[in-house]
């Protein structure tokens, strides 16, 4: 995660470099004798706003990275899916988004961190949430979906119905600091990323036929488990 | 003492580094102009005074790199001073091998910056 702890970094400099400046530049009107209050009241604002950007940054990354090892385990990625889709159920209600599943009732185990996972899907769906904003309440839906594909690798995918991804986004939107959106920080899915790219597997971002974006991840199968 | 017809200029595509840029130099006493994407500044007539350039690594479109080397290659003297907020040491040798004046990383010291501005 040597990338992420880059793009943290940067995020965080950001809003202390603002901090610095206009802290440095208060003092030294104050010792020119050179203040004007008007100034230094929105200086001030300026400061307070840097330091609570810089808190939502650490809070975003407390979110969405948990502290500690990798745990792996096998793991039933339709139950997780199952579990995310009752968290979030609050969230697709309050969005009037319709959610919807389609589970491969023979998915082999994956072996992973369940929690890690359970990030990697929240975080994809939230973003499938983020991106139907604009899109008319009758057409909001998300579909998460699990399946084994012809090589055994275990698949998951999550598709909006929301706006898509813009052409010259798609090869970038795994990359820090790349956002789409307004007050992102391009964190989330360079997180989902790194997790997936973890244990072993690959996620791509895709415009889907009828509109929207998909997001679809394999893993391996779990070493030579018993096919159900 | 700074020159009377000299110029700072700044550009970062961050408003709030923007602003702390702009409050620091004028606090110094330099006269500053600030953009928010190195093809903004170029689109600028060059300044014909003592000019700098503080400008962030890492934007999108131009970034401070492609900077130097559009300057370069149209032949312009501006001195320039990096800032980044994470540092990249490569980069950063680049950056001095092509003649920067520094290579700074955010958050700096105002004496710092400051201090490569009256070089």
């Amino acid at each position: 995660m040597g990338e992420l702890t880059a793009s943290i970094a940067h995020e965080l400099n950001q809003p202390l470099a603002g901090i610095a400046s206009n802290a440095s530049a208060g003092q030294r009107f104050i010792d020119r004798g050179d203040v004007d209050l008007h100034e230094l009241r929105d200086l001030l604002g300026d400061i307070t706003n840097d330091a609570r950007r810089a808190g939502d940054v650490i809070r975003d990354v407390q979110s969405m990275v948990r502290k500690g090892a990798s745990v792996r385990q096998k793991v039933n990625l339709n139950d997780l899916v199952i579990k995310v889709v009752r968290m979030v159920n609050p969230n697709a209600m309050l969005q009037s988004c319709e959610l919807g599943t389609f589970l491969d009732p023979n998915l082999p185990a994956v072996e992973a961190d369940p929690i890690q996972l359970q990030q990697v899907l929240l975080n994809l769906v939230i973003n499938a949430f983020d991106a139907m904003h604009d899109t008319p309440v009758t057409h909001r839906k998300v579909v998460i979906a699990t399946e084994r594909n012809s090589n055994g690798a275990i698949c998951a995918s999550v598709r909006d119905y929301g706006v898509g991804i813009p052409a010259e986004a798609l090869e970038r939107v795994f990359e820090q600091f790349f956002t789409t959106k307004p007050k992102g920080l391009g964190i989330g899915l360079a997180i989902v990323r790194s997790i997936v790219q973890s244990h072993g597997g690959t996620i791509v971002a895709e415009n889907a036929d009828g509109g929207g974006a998909r997001f679809y991840f394999t893993f391996p199968a779990s070493t030579k488990t018993s096919v159900v | 003492m700074i020159h009377p017809n000299s110029l700072v200029f700044a550009i970062d595509d961050d408003r709030s580094v923007r602003k702390g840029l702009t409050r620091l130099l004028r606090s110094a006493g330099y006269r500053s102009e600030i953009f928010e994407s190195a093809s903004d500044f170029l689109k600028r007539e060059q300044h014909t005074g003592p000019a700098c350039v503080i400008v962030d690594v890492r934007m999108p479109g131009l970034n401070g790199m492609d900077l130097q080397e559009a300057l370069i290659q149209r032949r312009r003297e501006e001195q320039l001073i990096f800032i980044t907020g994470h540092g990249d040491i490569s980069m950063c040798a680049q950056a001095m091998k092509a003649g920067a004046v520094d290579f700074l990383p955010k958050p700096f010291r105002d004496d710092d910056l400051l201090g490569s501005v009256s070089r």
